[in-house]
């Protein structure tokens, strides 16, 4: 597996997806969406450089 | 307070190191909750425990970070909700497929980015709908797919996967196997 591929769907996964917990018997640790979220931003600037230092990708212009 | 990595079925958490059990349900859990900033490391160890259980049954991944108090009641209150999915997901995983980052349009005029729109919302289509066919579940974002996959079906999906890379000329990538993350609730 690809690992940068990877981090990406792991972080949208782990943060973005799962068994969310609510109610009053249950506590979330943290503001789990807003990590997720800026992590997001992290990520999609890492993309856009790259991808800028590549050039444009040929498969996702008409 | 314990941290909450998967819920299973109890059956299939015998052998599973820490268990709160309740009626046909499992949680696995951790004495210590994970940090609430996680990085690269404490993601994929909570990402390690939930794939051990996966090995010994179907499971429902809970999202990082989430801790609770009373692990019974939580199982309790949502028993219903809990055996409903565990049944949706046995024997299946989950794959995600990604199209490459769409373009955006810094230069151009209006039209052209339209027009690059258009073409990229075909492509996704093309792609999505033929595997969304072999799949028992599906969701979509614009550029990302997610697929509930029977693990019987696994190798028809990746041949697939790869027809289309190829027909399309589309750089797609596949991860996976995951656990069901994107297919937990109903």
């Amino acid at each position: 597996m690809n690992n940068d591929a990877a981090l990406v769907d792991l972080i949208d996964r782990l943060l973005g997806g799962g068994v969310v917990i609510h109610g009053d018997l249950t506590l979330a640790v943290a503001d789990i969406d807003l990590v997720y979220v800026g992590l997001r931003a992290v990520l999609a600037s890492v993309e856009t450089a790259e991808r800028d230092l590549l050039g444009p990708c040929p498969t996702s212009t008409p | 307070m314990p941290y909450v990595y998967a819920v299973t079925e109890a059956a299939c958490a015998e052998t599973a190191p820490h268990v709160v059990r309740w009626c046909d349900l499992a949680a696995i859990i951790g004495a210590e909750p994970l940090p609430s900033d996680p990085d690269e490391r404490t993601l994929w160890h909570h990402e390690a425990v939930v794939e051990a259980a996966m090995k010994r049954g179907p499971v429902l991944p809970m999202r990082y970070g989430s801790v609770v108090d009373d692990v019974t009641g939580f199982l309790a209150t949502r028993q219903e909700e809990f055996t409903a999915a565990l049944r949706r997901v046995r024997d299946a995983v989950e794959l995600s497929v990604r199209l490459p980052r769409e373009e955006v349009a810094v230069a151009g005029t209006g039209t052209e980015y339209l027009m690059r729109r258009a073409t990229a919302t075909a492509l996704a289509e093309q792609v999505y709908a033929p595997l969304a066919e072999l799949s028992r579940a599906s969701t979509r974002r614009t550029q990302a797919f997610a697929f509930l996959v029977e693990t019987t079906a696994l190798a028809a999906f990746h041949e697939r996967v790869a027809s289309l890379r190829d027909r399309l000329d589309v750089e797609l990538t596949c991860t996976g196997p995951w656990p069901p993350y994107s297919f937990v609730e109903s």
